[in-house]
């Protein structure tokens, strides 16, 4: 290829790129990236000369091929890590480099998302686990437990997005797991069985402390009238939840809810944590309930909650889900250390009050346990009757019964010629004697495997269309506010063909948003775009952070989750996600947080203080943690973590083989994560990137790992006495900050940056799909709408809603 | 003052009851309590917690050892003179003196002349042991020995002079020993005939008690001063061996935050005191980790292999002397885990982390795999805090528990007495004993609703904790649940009482016989030694063997104690259903009794004893089918 049609083909690039390019600053490639190539590639790489078998003077700017991306990403590399241009040659100036690294890595992404935004006649969208379960849940009436060890794995996930149908995949192991699904869901809703046994099993502390030799006393301590007092008491940290061969077996005769009471006291010491306790099912790897628990020794509480089990026998394990000590430590053993008063335990067990018998620990006592259920409205099941009816349970009733089962579970009417195979099954069935209530079982199983029940199906073979239908928005709209099938006003506002008109929409929006299955959006989408499961992906060391646990852990993800629920309800502009005198806080966070007065498990909107050091989003304990390794913070990763996810910004991945951080030596002064990473700004090929995200993460170098404020760094390498901390930095284009909390500020400037990451996000959420080139100008009318009302949450959802973005496919 | 000084003041005390040398009441301003000597209008010294006991606040009482509970750590007494039996326990602090050596109750034989330091018990009576030393100790602590001047066998006695070491100093008047065949003679390590006895020699000699116009025998005669060392030296080796196995004990004077202070637990006598500094020095340096292991107050730990927990020793402090049982140093702990048991005034046994942490001897650890109730925890005494009311351990502060019409008490709701009984009338369910001791008569009526009895199932090949069972009796003969009918005037009974409504203990749930309490706790007396001509047996306790984990054979757990038993010519001995007479016991048998009362002055006799296991198998069946035929014939 001759030069000429070379710069042709760039030419032509750079007019395409020219008309999609997002306003955003991104260097220019016939000003930038091509006077770069002269200067330093095409010496080698051009019609001359194709050393590596590359040619760079005709390499198509076409990146959302997959060849010639894997070429412009190879080249992104070498250029990265400093192999190209060859030492021998002339070096690059880092700045120029720099801009075109970020030129390809800006057309990279920009390509992959034009991939993901491609629509097909017909789009597939499978449900995720969690809108799985809600829907059988609506469908059935029944609960199906898909994070059991014997239900469904977690969904993959695309920058947190669990529900990108172009990510979303489907196996045969998947196909086995979603019949088992319907048969044991069917099973329980229809009654088609004889009614279940309403059972209550009861545990004495005697049942509980049975494998510690308990047993072999009850009687003696029956005949001494003792057998009330004995109580099960459990230190602190008694066993991880992950212990294999623990725990007390519970039979289970017939799946569905049962009602568990736990009569129990709970003591701690003044101003300490209370103890908590949990209620595990080690087969099925699931909590079934966690509380603190505070009652005085002589007075326990019973504490009721309600929970779903399948038949069969699990191991249950009550543990104090609170740190103690290593249960290696305690030398535990049994040895009939039968309890029945704090001031009557065995010398030499693990010491739980002071010399005044005060708690020293918190711990717990439990009385008793009672597992009561299966929990039944009525038999047959309502679902049972709602499924069949009430009338004659013959043939001429089958097409009826389908029929409508399938239009709820299809989420939309079903042609008669889609009927037909199911109602032939039903026929077949019967012909082999089964019951006509078994034979219709089997259509609905059928019915529930199909691919029109685990997708959200969009679009039609016969013709390419551009926008729902409004049995598709209705789907649309309550997967994405509720991640459940639509209910019966918006499936009939769809019959009657208006659900698509705004004032509909807006209507709907706001019913939903009021409506008590909105809690999935506020848990679901704050969890995706902040990439919550992230958060304890690296468990915290447990010498370093002793105090930390599922509990925290939990409280910390439902802060971003509760503030974004009171975001929405409260339609508060979208800076505040940016900053705020504000947070949602329960006290075992703000116990972590160092904010006194907060009391109870719920999270509760909390007034913060300038010495509170918190305030929005970025500063949130579980945004602060989830980049961290386990053992400390990682300002590089928060910085990245905040480029993605708040400000939308794709970062290059970092060049191969970059050396770990080196520890200090004994000898030297101790010395910050911040010193030790600030080799990456000496090193040219580093810089070019790191200016840019570091200072995004070192912002918030006043966190620790796990969120906690702090002003110096603990370190553990190294002479003297622990270094101060710096939060100061530069962004890329200049402007200066001195901690977090001038930097909140600089982004608060920023505003319609932010608001437009957001929208994305939100798009991205809703129509589960990556937004493209395509979709931009739809983007901006609706941030262009929500700026008037200084971008509140609700009117922006609202707005976004009604958008005719919203109802194109 | 020191020991030696003390020793000094008490020699002359040793033979003849103490109350008689303090004569003449004289004021001491250096004791703010009564003494032996002094300050009679004073109280006596009252023992409080965590607190050694000061030198002189002791009532001193010669006598004989007549039983020792080797893991209880009490044992009787018999007072010279008078032959009053005291009942007494070791507390925590209690020390042993034996052969100039520190030692433990199981080293002293049956018979041995001591003089015991007693304190008051919460009733006011004697019976609290701070320390207790043989004659050998006494001399020889005192640096003085006899010279042999005489001998006279075919009299039975020895002419002897003490004399002062080093210079042999001897004493102006010489005194006469008694010896006879039963008097051991020792030279070296070997047993030695009285004939070889010769005039120089120098000695040491222990002594049985001093009853009633009865002078006192010699039982053992060390000759030799090399003998006397190195007899002392095993004695301290053996003992060294002894706590080092079992671990230093000490008690917790205080806890502070992580940290708990404690303070040894042993002889206050100079020289050992000496040796435990050199121990502590050598094997527990500061800054380096121990493992301390929790006791109770009879300094029997639990399972030191598993509950041993590991500890920096802090810091090593000197505290003063001129108390009772303080090894005279204090120890600041840092364990990596507090215990319940690490509570102030509880007691802990310490190990070097070289020593070879063991399991303690079969029966001696407190944890539940034992093969008899008698040796484990007891419930109401370790955890009082179970029980809503008074028990015979503890609890002083609550009402006893009251009887509700038709129900079984619970366990260890009873308050136990031992008497004999005089006299039953079954028609009314009422009769009358004489209490031990004390000789008070007591009237009482059987409650209609018994008592439960705990039997002990385990089976020999059975290993892990100890198994029960429960029966309901009124009345236990034999091991049978029997009837009144069953019970015989002049027996030895325990009565488990309850109070009437005038609050006089007149109730009787349940009515034992020891072959009954014995049996349901599988014990047995073993015949060690027959003195049946002089009245008396001596007999060691049984348990029973226990199988060896993940092992085919199966281990004698060690004696966990010994007794004087009184016999004589009524005295009924049956083997397989065969009355023998005295005649037929031979050492070795393993025995069931019933007894006669105790009175203040009087040992139980043996009113009937049955040799072996069959014959204890078949007694009790042949009781079975008369219980149960009365039964029938009271059911017709």
């Amino acid at each position: 290829m001759n030069r000429s049609r070379f710069l042709c083909r760039v030419a032509c690039f750079i007019l395409a790129l020219t008309n999609a390019i997002r306003a955003v600053e991104v260097p220019d490639f016939e000003k930038t990236v091509r006077p770069f190539f002269q200067e330093h590639c095409f010496k080698c790489h051009d019609d001359k000369k194709q050393k590596g078998d590359l040619r760079l003077d005709t390499l198509p700017a076409d990146f959302a091929g997959m060849k010639t991306s894997e070429h412009w990403t190879d080249i992104l590399d070498r250029i990265n890590s400093g192999d190209m241009p060859p030492e021998k040659e002339a070096r690059p100036k880092p700045q120029d480099a720099a801009a075109v690294v970020d030129w390809i890595a800006t057309r990279l992404a920009e390509a992959e998302s034009e991939r993901h935004a491609q629509a097909e006649r017909v789009s597939f969208h499978k449900l995720t686990r969690d809108e799985y379960v809600n829907t059988i849940r609506d469908l059935l009436g029944v609960t199906y437990d898909a994070r059991d060890t014997t239900g469904m794995s977690e969904d993959p996930d695309w920058l947190g997005f669990e529900r990108i149908g172009s990510v979303l995949s489907i196996s045969p192991s998947h196909i086995e797991k979603y019949l088992s699904a319907a048969i044991a869901t069917a099973n329980e809703a229809l009654a088609l069985a004889p009614q279940p046994k309403h059972d209550v099993v009861r545990w004495t502390a005697f049942d509980m402390r049975a494998t510690e030799g308990w047993t072999i006393f009850e009687k003696e301590f029956k005949e001494r009238r003792l057998s009330d007092k004995v109580r099960s008491d459990i230190v602190p940290n008694n066993g991880a939840t992950g212990t294999p061969g623990e725990g007390q077996k519970l039979q289970i005769n017939a799946t569905g809810d049962y009602l568990v009471r736990i009569t129990l006291s709970g003591l701690y010491p003044e101003g300490g944590r209370p103890p908590r306790v949990q209620v595990f099912a080690a087969d099925l790897d699931r909590i079934l309930f966690e509380q603190d628990v505070d009652a005085p020794e002589d007075k326990p509480v019973t504490l009721e909650f309600r929970t779903h089990l399948p038949v069969g026998s699990h191991i249950i394990r009550i543990t104090n889900a609170v740190p103690g000590p290593e249960p290696t430590a305690r030398a535990s053993r049994g040895g009939g250390a039968v309890f029945t008063s704090t001031k009557a335990r065995r010398p030499w067990q693990m010491k739980l009050t002071d010399e005044e018998y005060r708690p020293a620990w918190p711990f717990l006592l439990v009385n008793q346990v009672e597992w009561e259920g299966p929990i039944l409205e009525s038999w047959p099941t309502p679902e049972h009757r709602h499924i069949f009816g009430e009338g004659k349970q013959d043939a001429a009733q089958v097409n009826d019964i389908l029929s409508r089962f399938a239009e709820r579970a299809f989420r939309r009417p079903v042609r008669g010629s889609e009927l037909d195979r199911y109602t032939q099954l039903v026929e077949a069935e019967l012909k082999a004697g089964k019951t006509f209530e078994n034979a219709v079982k089997s259509a609905l199983l059928a019915i529930l495997c199909s691919k029109d029940f685990l997708y959200l199906v969009e679009g039609t073979p016969e013709r390419a269309t551009t926008h729902l239908t409004d049995f598709e928005l209705a789907s649309r709209l309550s997967y994405f506010l509720w991640s459940t099938q639509p209910d019966e006003e918006l499936m009939s506002l769809a019959r009657a063909g208006n659900l698509h008109e705004k004032e509909t929409l807006r209507a709907q929006t706001r019913r939903m948003l009021a409506d008590r299955r909105a809690a999935a959006f506020t848990d679901a989408f704050p969890r995706q775009w902040l990439q919550l499961r992230r958060v304890g992906m690296f468990a915290p060391d447990k010498k370093l952070y002793p105090d930390y646990d599922d509990y925290l852990q939990n409280s910390m993800i439902a802060e971003c989750t509760s503030y974004f629920r009171e975001m929405l309800t409260g339609n508060t502009s979208l800076r505040e996600f940016l900053d705020s005198d504000w947070t949602m806080l329960n006290q075992r966070l703000a116990d972590h947080y160092g904010i006194a007065g907060v009391r109870g498990e719920l999270m509760q909107r909390v007034a913060l203080k300038p010495e509170d050091h918190r305030g929005g989003l970025l500063t949130q304990a579980a945004l602060l943690s989830l980049t961290s390794d386990g053992t400390r913070h990682r300002p590089v990763h928060r910085g990245k973590w905040l480029a993605e996810s708040i400000l939308g910004k794709p970062v290059p991945p970092p060049p191969a083989n970059v050396p770990a951080i080196k520890s200090g030596q004994a000898s030297q002064p101790k010395t910050t994560l911040r010193e030790k990473i600030a080799a990456h700004l000496e090193d040219a090929t580093c810089a070019a990137c790191h200016r840019k995200i570091d200072p995004l993460g070192l912002a918030f170098e006043n966190y620790d790992a796990i969120g906690r404020w702090r002003t110096e760094e603990a370190v553990r390498e190294g002479a003297g006495e622990n270094p101060k901390l710096d939060a100061s930095g530069e962004l890329s284009d200049g402007r200066k900050f001195s901690d977090a909390n001038a930097f909140k500020r600089l982004l608060l400037d920023d505003i319609d940056k932010f608001a437009a990451g957001f929208t994305e996000k939100i798009a991205t959420f809703a129509m589960r799909r990556v937004m493209g080139y395509s979709d931009r100008a739809d983007l901006q009318n609706i941030l262009a709408q929500s700026k008037s009302s200084d971008y509140q949450l609700a009117t922006l959802i609202e707005t976004f809603i009604t958008s005719d973005l919203f109802q194109k496919r | 003052m020191s020991f030696r000084v003390r020793i000094l003041l008490l020699c002359s005390s040793f033979v003849t009851p103490v109350l008689t040398v303090a004569a003449e009441p004289k004021v001491d301003a250096r004791y703010p309590f009564r003494t032996d000597f002094a300050n009679a209008e004073q109280p006596w010294y009252q023992l409080k917690p965590v607190e050694f006991p000061p030198y002189h606040s002791d009532h001193r009482v010669g006598g004989e050892l007549v039983a020792a509970d080797f893991l209880h750590r009490s044992g009787v007494l018999r007072t010279n003179g008078t032959g009053e039996l005291v009942h007494f326990t070791l507390p925590p602090f209690g020390t042993v003196h034996y052969l100039n050596a520190p030692a433990d109750l199981r080293d002293i034989p049956l018979g041995t002349g001591l003089l015991f330091f007693l304190h008051q018990d919460a009733n006011g009576t004697f019976t609290k042991a701070a320390t207790m030393q043989d004659d050998f100790t006494m001399t020889a602590n005192h640096h003085a020995q006899y010279r042999l001047d005489g001998i006279h066998l075919s009299e039975g006695k020895l002419v002897v002079t003490r004399q002062k070491l080093p210079a042999k100093e001897a004493e102006p008047q010489s005194k006469e020993w008694r010896v006879n065949a039963e008097t051991r003679v020792w030279k070296g390590e070997k047993q030695v005939p009285l004939s070889e006895l010769a005039v120089g020699d120098e000695l040491l000699a222990n002594f049985t008690w001093n009853a009633p116009q009865q002078p006192r025998q010699c039982t053992d005669i060390w000759v030799g001063t090399d003998t006397h060392e190195a007899t002392t030296k095993r004695q301290r080796e053996k003992h060294a061996a002894f706590t080092k196995m079992r671990g230093l004990p000490a008690w917790i004077s205080r806890v502070e935050g992580k940290q708990i202070v404690v303070d040894l637990l042993a002889s206050d006598e100079p020289a050992d005191r000496q040796d435990l500094s050199a121990l502590i020095t050598a094997e527990f340096p500061v800054g380096k980790p121990l493992k301390v292991a929790v006791a109770n107050d009879e300094l029997r730990s639990y399972w030191p292999p598993v509950d041993g927990k590991r500890a920096d020793l802090i810091k090593i402090e000197n505290t003063p002397g001129g108390v009772y049982g303080s090894g005279g140093l204090r120890l600041t702990l840092e364990p990596v885990l507090l215990l319940e048991g690490f509570r102030k005034g509880r007691t802990v046994r310490l190990f070097t982390e070289k020593w070879p942490i063991a399991e303690m001897p079969l029966g001696e650890g407190l944890q539940v795999e034992m093969t008899s109730s008698e040796v484990n925890e007891l419930e109401p005494k370790e955890y009082p805090a179970q029980f809503p009311y008074r028990t015979d351990y503890g609890n002083t502060e609550l009402p006893w528990y009251k009887l509700v019409d038709g129900e079984i008490p619970p366990r260890w709701s009873e308050h136990r007495v031992y008497g004999e009984l005089i006299q039953v009338d079954t028609a009314l369910k009422k009769g009358q004993f004489r209490a031990d001791r004390t000789g008070a008569v007591v009237d009482f009526t059987l409650t209609n609703a018994g008592a439960l009895v705990y039997v002990n199932t385990n089976k020999p090949d059975n290993t892990g904790p100890v198994r029960w069972d429960s029966m309901q009796a009124s009345v236990m003969c034999l091991n049978v649940p029997s009837t009144l009918e069953d019970l015989s005037p002049g027996t030895r009974y325990c009565f488990h009482l309850y109070q009437d409504e005038k609050g006089e203990f007149t109730q009787a749930s349940l009515i034992s016989d020891e072959f009954s309490a014995m049996s349901v706790n599988k014990v047995k007396w073993r015949v060690e030694a027959l003195r049946t001509a002089e009245g008396r047996m001596e007999v060691s306790r049984r348990l029973p063997p226990r199988k060896q984990m993940r092992l085919s054979g199966y281990d004698q757990p060690p004696d966990t104690g010994h007794a004087v038993l009184g016999v004589d010519g009524t005295t009924r001995v049956w083997k397989g259903g065969q009355q023998v007479g005295l005649a037929g016991l031979a050492v070795g048998d393993e025995l069931l009794v019933n007894l006669s009362g105790e009175t203040a002055t009087t040992l139980s006799r043996c009113l009937d004893i049955w040799v072996g296991e069959e014959t204890h198998a078949q007694v009790s069946e042949t009781q079975r089918k008369k219980a149960e035929a009365r039964l029938k014939t009271q059911a017709k």
